[in-house]
C-alpha cells in the first residue's frame, strides 16, 4: 500500500491501522520520547490518534479528535506527524508498515444504563415513577448503627416511606436490611414507616420475606432511570 | 397519488432538507392542503428542528387529505444532493407509500426521478417545550457561524450573552479561550431587543452542526434567548419558517 492510499484514505476520513515498528515522540502538555518497538497505530474517522503497545488496554499515546495529521515517507520509513493545537506527536516507522484502511459506519447511541446514584437521581426527578404522590424528602438518611437509607419520603396520605433503590434483582438479604432500616426509623421517630424496595426483579425468597414483612416492591430498571436522566437533560425538562 | 407540490428551485428544498438532517435521520412530513411540516427532536432531544413551508412557495401545490410522510431524511438528502438548477416535484402514492422526487429541467427537456419508499411512522407527536424568550436579535448568519467555528477552537461549549448592545460567543478551553462580540450598530448585527442582559451554555457539537447545515439557507439568523434556557435560531425563508431549539448545558 502506497503513501498515496493513505493520503487519501486521511482525506476521505477513513479509519486506519498501522502496525509495524516505530519510535514515539511527544511534545505539548508534557513531553514523552519512546525507543522503539512494534506497535498498533490507530487513526480514527475523526482525526483522534491511539498509539497501543501490545500489553494493556489504555494507548501509550494519543491526540484527540480534529488533530492536524501529516504523512511523509521518508528515508528511514514512514513518519506520522500529529498536530493539535500546541501539541505535536511523532511516529517514525522502520520501514513501511503493514497498513488496513477501513471505511466504518456506526451512528447508534451508546447507552450505559443507571447506576445506583443515578436510579436515585431519577426517582428525585420524577417521584411519580415509585408511586403517585410519593414525595421524597432526604436521601441517604443515616440511620442509627444499621446504615443509610437511599430515599426517605411521604406517600400521598402522609405516610413516611423508606426506599431502597436496587439496580440487580433484589435478594432477601436487601429486605432484610430495609426492615433494619425501617425498625432504627421507628424507634426514632416513633412512626412505622411503609418500606418499598424498587429494583429491576426480585428473587423468590425475597418475595416471600416481602409478603412476611409488609415490604412492598416497585419494578424500577437502571434503563428506566437513564431515560428519565437523560431526558432532564435535554429539551423535555422544559416541555411542562 | 395523495400529494404533489412543484417547487421552482430543487436546490432550495436540498438546502431545507441538509438544514433538518442536522437534527435527524428519520422525520414525519405532515401534509395538510395549505403547509407542509417537520417536527422533531434528534435521538438524545437535545436539539429540535421545526419546519414549514406553506403552499404559496410552491407552484403547483395539491394535498386531497392530511398525510404523514415518515422518511429517512439521509436517503431523502442523498437524492436531493443531485439537485441542480431544475424544478422539483414531490409526489407521494400513499397507497404504494412511496415518495417520487422529480427534477425537471424545463430548458433542457431533461427530467430525472427518483422514488423512496416511506418508512413506517413509529414517532409519537414530538412534544414541543414550552418557551418564551427574554431576548432576540437578527445577525448575519455568516458572522455567527464565524464565532461558532472560532469556538469549535478552544472548547466543546460556548456562553451565548445577549445585551441591549451586542451579541457574544465566550468559550473556555483547558488551553485557551475565545470570544467574538458582535456589538450593535455594526454591520453583522440586524437588531437587538432585549431589556436585560441573558445568557446561556450550549453543546457547540450541536450548535455547530445545525448553524453549518443551514447557513446557505439564508443571510439572515434570529436568535432568542432567555436566562439558562433553550436557544432558539431562526433561519428566515420565503413562505416558510425554519427554527431550531438547543437545549442548555447543565452548569
Amino acid at each position: 500500500m502506497s503513501e498515496k492510499t493513505l493520503k487519501e484514505a486521511l482525506e476521505s476520513n477513513n479509519l486506519i491501522i498501522l502496525v509495524g515498528l516505530c519510535s514515539v515522540r511527544y511534545e505539548g502538555r508534557a513531553a514523552s520520547r519512546l525507543g522503539w518497538g512494534e506497535r498498533l497505530v490507530i487513526i480514527k474517522n475523526d482525526k483522534s490518534v491511539l498509539v497501543h503497545r501490545p500489553t494493556g488496554y489504555e494507548p501509550v499515546n494519543w491526540q484527540p479528535p480534529n488533530s492536524r495529521i501529516e504523512i511523509e515517507m521518508g528515508q528511514e520509513g514512514l513518519k506520522l506527524v500529529v498536530r493539535r493545537r500546541s501539541e505535536r506527536l511523532d511516529v517514525s516507522f522502520s520501514g513501511t508498515p503493514k497498513m488496513y484502511i477501513f471505511s466504518l459506519s456506526d451512528d447508534a447511541q451508546f447507552e450505559m444504563y443507571a447506576t445506583e446514584d443515578e436510579m436515585k437521581s431519577a426517582v428525585l426527578l420524577q417521584p411519580d415513577i415509585v408511586e403517585p404522590g410519593f414525595k421524597p424528602f432526604a436521601e441517604e438518611r443515616q440511620v442509627f448503627r444499621s446504615g443509610r437509607i437511599d430515599l426517605m419520603g411521604r406517600d400521598r396520605e402522609g405516610r413516611l416511606v423508606i426506599l431502597e433503590l436496587k439496580k440487580a434483582r433484589a435478594s432477601r438479604e436487601d429486605i432484610i436490611q430495609l426492615q433494619k432500616y425501617a425498625s432504627s426509623i421507628e424507634r426514632e421517630l416513633g412512626e412505622k414507616p411503609r418500606t418499598i424496595v424498587a429494583a429491576p426483579s426480585i428473587s423468590s425468597k425475597a418475595s416471600s420475606v416481602c409478603r412476611q414483612l409488609g415490604v412492598e416492591f416497585r419494578c424500577l430498571t437502571p434503563r428506566m432511570c437513564s431515560e428519565i436522566l437523560r431526558r432532564s437533560r435535554g429539551l423535555d425538562r422544559f416541555t411542562f | 397519488m395523495s400529494f404533489r407540490m412543484k417547487l421552482p428551485t430543487a436546490d432550495f428544498f436540498a438546502d431545507i432538507v441538509k438544514a433538518i438532517s442536522s437534527v435527524v435521520d428519520e422525520g414525519t412530513f405532515i401534509v395538510d392542503e395549505n403547509a407542509i411540516r417537520l417536527t422533531s427532536m434528534d435521538p438524545a432531544h437535545i436539539s429540535l428542528v421545526s419546519f414549514e413551508l406553506q403552499k404559496s412557495a410552491a407552484e403547483e401545490y395539491v394535498c386531497e387529505k392530511p398525510i404523514e410522510i415518515s422518511v429517512s431524511i439521509a436517503e431523502l438528502l442523498k437524492f436531493l444532493r443531485r439537485a441542480g438548477r431544475e424544478a422539483l416535484t414531490l409526489e407521494y402514492d400513499e397507497e404504494k407509500r412511496r415518495l417520487a422526487l422529480i427534477f425537471a429541467d424545463q430548458a433542457g427537456g431533461k427530467i430525472r426521478t427518483f422514488t423512496l419508499n416511506a418508512l413506517e411512522t413509529t414517532t409519537g407527536k414530538t412534544p414541543i417545550p414550552n418557551l418564551s424568550f427574554e431576548a432576540s436579535c437578527r445577525l448575519n448568519a455568516a458572522a455567527f457561524y464565524e464565532a461558532v467555528s472560532d469556538a469549535t477552537l478552544v472548547s466543546d461549549y460556548t456562553r451565548i450573552t445577549i445585551s441591549s448592545d451586542a451579541v457574544t460567543l465566550s468559550s473556555k478551553g483547558d488551553l485557551g479561550t475565545h470570544q467574538t462580540r458582535l456589538a450593535k450598530g455594526g454591520t453583522v448585527v440586524y437588531s437587538i431587543e432585549t431589556e436585560r442582559e441573558v445568557s446561556a451554555t450550549f453543546s457547540l457539537t450541536y450548535l455547530d452542526k445545525i448553524v453549518s447545515s443551514s447557513k446557505s439557507l439564508s443571510d439572515e439568523i434570529g436568535l432568542a434567548l432567555s436566562n439558562n434556557k433553550p436557544i432558539k435560531l431562526s433561519f428566515p425563508i420565503p413562505s416558510g419558517k425554519l427554527e431550531f431549539l438547543i437545549a442548555p448545558r447543565i452548569e
